[in-house]
């Protein structure tokens, strides 16, 4: 039970308060460049959510049986990418085999995120705060998890807005990319709000 | 130190090669045939994603065209070039000597049209439309908030002297995306060879039509009367010429009291006014 209490505060934190995008600013390309519609920001939403749960799981393994026995941990940046990467390209030929229609939905945006700094983030994150713990792996996945459901409500959210913005009355200097920054901005503070919750 | 060296060394060297590996088998295993005729029809397509022939995009339409058998010439853009090779690819016979399809504005009011109100909302045809209809006196008219000018990829419309939008034929893919766009249906298809027009799409009765703007159709008939080959007809009190009838002699265009006819068109040859 406790530490069932644990994963949900550790699945909160990751969501709201230390929002992977808005909190950490990790990710801040996908944001701002997909983003325009809010189908394809859900796409790219659903997509990293799904690559930054089996990172956490992969890296997992990679650094506690490879990296830690044979202490080379300085390796783990190097390492994290090649696993990624590699990871990301897997994932993509497997949906376009079994799930074709999977592929048609996320399949142009999982190349996108083979180097996101936000997948590497979990990973790097996962490795400073939760290795070594009681039950890591599954605080692990639940740590990716989360932080792909937080990447994917923030791009929802900043697609919201900005589709409304496509019709709103904007300043010509501050039109397009410009005025996108500055409401990611007021996103960012608003959500400075949650940071006492926990 | 040695160690750690070599640890390194083997560790990323080793996993280079595994993933590496692992991933020229996996693509051996999880190879998807491809139609390779998809290749060659998204070739014949001009790829401009514009989503005419009622696909996502190019690609989606050549999938189409080799595994459901969709026909060849539905793409506007590519025309009768891209039909042709695309029926040679797939091993069809087509007809390709349809006319291209080009859209065309069908309303003259421009800054002459009355306006009821001054709209100050979101500068967007279907926002002012919702406002008691737009701001015209006229309820045919071209609100000339520019829907369609934003709509076009293709950069084939452009901005009269009288703020009306105008297309330019040669540019005209036939998309159809301006059509779309515009809320009151002003702007139509009609084949790239006509060159006579009825400027003007109001249904309204003759003395509704001068009150609202100075160049309506008001439903006088001369034009009907006067065409030498009956490819004028009257359709809910509006002049409307049958362009596979018309001869082009441009009778109706004299005899037009309102002047409301078009021929092709001696505005266009002015310098077009930028819209920024």
């Amino acid at each position: 039970m406790f530490e069932l209490g644990t994963l949900f505060k550790i699945f909160i934190a990751v969501v709201i308060v230390n929002n992977f995008i808005l909190f950490r600013f990790l990710g801040l390309c996908p944001y701002i460049g997909v983003s325009k519609d809010t189908e394809s920001a859900l796409g790219m939403g659903m997509a990293v959510m799904f690559v930054m749960t089996m990172t956490a799981a992969v890296t997992w393994a990679i650094y506690n049986f490879l990296l830690m026995p044979l202490h080379i941990e300085y390796l783990v940046i190097i390492a994290f990418i090649l696993t990624i990467a590699t990871l990301v390209q897997l994932v993509e030929m497997i949906i376009q085999k079994t799930a074709p229609a999977l592929y048609d939905s996320l399949g142009i945006y999982l190349p996108l995120i083979t180097t996101n700094c936000a997948v590497l983030g979990v990973a790097m994150l996962n490795k400073d705060t939760l290795f070594g713990e009681s039950l890591s792996f599954v605080k692990c996945i639940v740590q990716g998890f989360g932080a792909g459901v937080g990447f994917t409500l923030a791009m929802l959210l900043m697609s919201g807005i900005r589709e409304r913005l496509e019709l709103a009355d904007v300043p010509a200097c501050l039109k397009g990319i410009p005025i996108a920054f500055i409401t990611a901005g007021l996103m960012a503070i608003a959500f400075l709000g949650f940071s006492g919750m926990l | 130190m040695e160690q750690v060296i070599i640890y390194s060394i083997l560790v990323l060297g080793v996993l280079g090669l595994l993933f590496g590996l692992g991933l020229a088998i996996a693509s051996h295993i999880f190879h998807v045939k491809m139609d390779e005729r998809v290749e060659q029809v998204y070739g014949a397509l001009p790829d401009l994603n514009c989503g005419a022939c009622g696909y996502p995009g190019c690609k989606k339409y050549a999938e189409a065209v080799v595994n459901d058998d969709v026909a060849p010439n539905l793409c506007a853009p590519g025309g009768s070039d891209s039909a042709e090779k695309i029926a040679q690819i797939m091993g069809l016979e087509i007809d390709a000597s349809a006319i291209k399809q080009v859209a065309h504005v069908f309303c003259c009011g421009g800054k002459d049209a009355k306006r009821i109100y001054d709209y100050q909302g979101v500068s967007d045809c279907n926002a002012a439309t919702l406002v008691a209809g737009g701001p015209l006196a006229c309820d045919y008219g071209c609100v000339g908030l520019l829907s369609c000018y934003k709509a076009c990829k293709f950069d084939a419309i452009r901005i009269n002297d009288q703020g009306m939008p105008e297309i330019i034929p040669e540019k005209c893919t036939g998309c159809e995306a301006c059509v779309k766009a515009c809320p009151k249906n002003i702007i139509r298809m009609i084949p790239s060879d006509a060159t006579v027009f009825v400027q003007c799409n109001s249904k309204e009765r003759g003395k509704a039509v001068m009150d609202a703007c100075s160049h309506g159709c008001i439903g006088c008939t001369k034009c009907v009367k006067e065409c030498p080959v009956d490819a004028i007809y009257m359709e809910d009190g509006l002049a409307v010429i049958d362009q596979s009838k018309c001869v082009k002699c441009l009778k109706c265009i004299k005899v037009c009291p309102v002047k409301v006819i078009d021929g092709f068109n001696p505005r266009k040859k002015k310098e077009p006014i930028c819209q920024q």
